[in-house]
């Protein structure tokens, strides 16, 4: 926004300089044509702004309240007031947004168990929906009860027993958040020998399940375990399994990962 | 042209020779210039000095590698590092970029040079274009840190740019003071500049029309304020041409002196609304200037005070600006630092991000060549210079003392006697320079210290 451009100020642009929706469709030819009627009786100054970005030099898009353009051109006018907004997506998301033509988002990787049964709520109140059928409440607690930071879609909301089965009724779910899982963990560290891993090496890999909560192993205390490990009589080990009888958390399904990066 | 296939032939510590053979060719070969028309190691007629390239278009009858004469183009080429191996940085404003680029016009005003519209830097990690007219040479690009992603845009751009060379240079006079004489100086400088049989155009954006009223003309019927909201309007139309009549024998004798695009009421019932309806704000007078390129050899505007909608247009419009001083009047000094500083460098420029508008030295208009006053204004000077280096970290020694060179503290700053004569000719509609031989001169040493390259 500078006063070298027109970003942020309202300008009374000329009509055809203005390219249109080419989605929108007005609700109805009567409430248009009163509409028109309207702005012509107030001298066609427009008080309402139609939202646009600059498509180009001396050329405009309409972004939203597009309802304006179709009005003033119904009505004859020449010239329509506008407001220029930031050319970038996510501006053009939120003038959207704000003006209330498409529905804002919610992060369900973050999103708290008022905000689930909020949205929930607003999606079962629509009209011809597939949640109407579904506990607010209930679903809203499963989802909220579970750790959904690692999802990367959202298929496990169908097998939480929810009420939102996959299909219709998880689409619907689907259109109103959106989810900002941490990107996926770098490249393991290289496999190698448990008998002879110091203490360091150990500690390494185990580092990488914890921090990365690779299979649960986000509970499991690296330090003690390495240590558990390294003062163990390990020349004898014939297999990992020596490691769930040390009280630190690892039954065998977490052996099963253990070995993606331990070998004998 | 293989862009990322060059690049990777330079080796990242390439010396100078090794830019010159490995990508200075390939350079020119993309802007156009075949192997007939280009030279190495160009003498450019100022002692010893040699610019590392030069290139012009043959003609039929003039191969350029044989006549070896009017070049179009300049490229002073500098290493990625230098030949004892430290590392050579062309970002802009750094120590080398600053030496280069002055290096770069010295030779673009050399007496074997003159022909040239064209320069550029380059070590090959940086390349920026400058366009060279009369005397001003002004920045056509920013300083552009080369990649394999952004090359072939960049060279086109500048391909583009060399082959439209424009004929005109635009000229703000401004000062954030007032008092200082700019429309006195924009007539008489651009009545000045048509004795020297160059094709001038001013623009009054002053709402004031000091200029338009003390030439004694009055808008045409299509009117620049109508011109800044109506983008259907053509501003030709809206051109009055100064005449002068002169006794020829018994008969009389009409000239065309210069073109006028005079203010208007219009411009004076600036209101809220008005601004609404102009497309793009301050940048819109540059687009609405941009069909005079070809039309004309200088445009000067003249702009009102207060760094609001008027002088901003006029200063976005402008590929240089013009800064008039008093010497007696230590607050122009210090607006004038401020227009340098606040208005052009860090407001303007990073917006049009084309390298340009570039400020102009200082002059004092109007003050006696020596003498305790001036004394005065030189310490006041000194005063800016220091705070300005010690606050903001910017060197305005150029703008100020130009004539400052290394071993030499040459502290002069360019002065335009006898104001009172000239601002007294404002009411005869006849400007002063015509009417006395004098301020002809005084106006000509003025056209030669910054346009004229003779």
């Amino acid at each position: 926004m500078s006063d070298f451009d027109n970003v942020g100020q309202l300008m009374c642009l000329p009509l055809d300089a203005i390219q249109p929706s080419d989605s929108y469709s007005a609700p109805s030819e009567y409430i248009v044509a009163a509409a028109a009627a309207s702005l012509l009786q107030t001298g066609g100054h427009n008080w309402i702004p139609l939202i646009v970005e600059e498509a180009g030099d001396y050329a405009y898009r309409a972004i939203t309240n597009h309802f304006i353009y179709v009005v003033a051109a119904h009505a004859g006018l020449e010239e329509v007031w506008c407001l220029v907004i930031k050319s970038s997506p996510t501006d053009i998301e939120q003038a959207r947004i704000l003006a209330g033509e498409v529905t804002p988002k919610v992060n369900l990787t973050t999103a708290s168990r008022a905000t689930i049964t909020s949205v929930l709520k607003y999606l079962a109140s629509q009209p011809g929906t597939s949640l109407k059928s579904v506990d607010v409440t209930i679903s809203a607690s499963k989802i909220a009860a579970e750790d959904r930071s690692n999802w990367q879609d959202f298929a496990p909301i169908a097998k939480l027993k929810c009420g939102i089965t996959k299909g219709k009724k998880l689409d619907e779910f689907a259109s109103a958040f959106y989810l900002s899982p941490p990107p996926p963990p770098p490249s393991p560290p290289s496999t190698m020998s448990i008998k002879q891993a110091s203490k360091q090496e150990i500690l390494e890999r185990l580092n990488y399940l914890v921090i990365h909560k690779i299979d649960g192993f986000g509970t499991v205390d690296p330090e003690k375990l390495s240590e558990l490990i390294v003062n163990a009589d390990r020349s004898k080990w014939k297999s990992l399994n020596p490691i769930t009888k040390m009280n630190c958390g690892i039954n065998t399904a977490k052996v099963k990962t253990l070995k993606t990066l331990f070998t004998l | 042209m293989d862009w990322s296939k060059v690049l990777a032939n330079i080796p990242p510590q390439a010396k100078e020779a090794e830019v010159c053979t490995q990508f200075v060719p390939h350079l020119l070969e993309a802007l156009g210039f075949s192997e007939k028309e280009r030279l190495p190691q160009f003498s450019t007629g100022a002692g010893n000095d040699c610019v590392d390239f030069a290139a012009r278009k043959n003609t039929s009858d003039d191969v350029f590698l044989f006549t070896r004469n009017e070049p179009d183009l300049l490229i002073e080429v500098k290493g990625r590092f230098t030949n004892a191996g430290g590392a050579i940085n062309l970002t802009e404003n750094s120590h080398q970029y600053v030496s280069t680029r002055e290096q770069l016009k010295r030779y673009l005003l050399s007496p074997k040079c003159k022909s040239a519209h064209w320069g550029i830097i380059t070590n090959s990690s940086h390349i920026q274009l400058f366009r060279c007219h009369d005397k001003v040479v002004t920045p056509a690009t920013e300083c552009i840190e080369l990649t394999e992603e952004n090359i072939t845009s960049v060279v086109n751009h500048i391909k583009n740019l060399i082959e439209d060379t424009p004929r005109c240079l635009t000229v703000c006079v401004y000062n954030n003071k007032g008092g200082v004489g700019k429309t006195t100086t924009t007539i008489n400088l651009a009545a000045t500049l048509v004795t020297q049989k160059k094709k001038v155009l001013l623009v009054d954006f002053d709402s004031q029309r000091d200029l338009t009223k003390s030439l004694g003309l009055e808008p045409s019927s299509v009117k620049l304020s109508e011109c800044l909201t109506d983008n259907s309007l053509d501003i030709r139309s809206a051109i009055i041409p100064f005449k002068l009549t002169q006794k020829s024998g018994k008969s009389n004798k009409v000239y065309r002196v210069f073109d006028v695009i005079p203010a208007d009421h219009g411009m004076e019932a600036f209101t809220h609304q008005t601004q609404s309806r102009i497309q793009k704000g301050a940048a819109r007078l540059r687009d609405l200037l941009k069909p005079f390129a070809n039309e004309y050899d200088y445009i000067f505007i003249d702009c009102p005070t207060q760094w609001l909608f008027f002088s901003k247009s006029g200063v976005y419009a402008a590929d240089a600006i013009l800064i008039p001083t008093r010497h007696n009047d230590l607050s122009s000094l210090q607006n004038a630092a401020r227009v340098i500083q606040e208005f052009i460098l860090n407001d303007v420029k990073k917006i049009r991000q084309d390298g340009g508008p570039i400020a102009l030295p200082i002059f004092f208009n109007g003050s006696p060549a020596d003498g305790r006053s001036i004394d005065m204004a030189q310490k006041e000077i000194e005063q800016v210079i220091a705070t300005a280096k010690t606050v903001d970290k910017i060197n305005l020694v150029p703008y100020f003392f130009p004539k400052i060179k290394p071993g030499d503290m040459n502290k002069t700053v360019f002065n335009l006697p006898d104001y009172a004569v000239v601002a007294s000719s404002a009411f005869a509609r006849v400007p002063a320079v015509y009417k006395h031989k004098k301020v002809l001169e005084y106006y000509l040493a003025l056209a030669r210290e910054y346009f004229l390259n003779e």
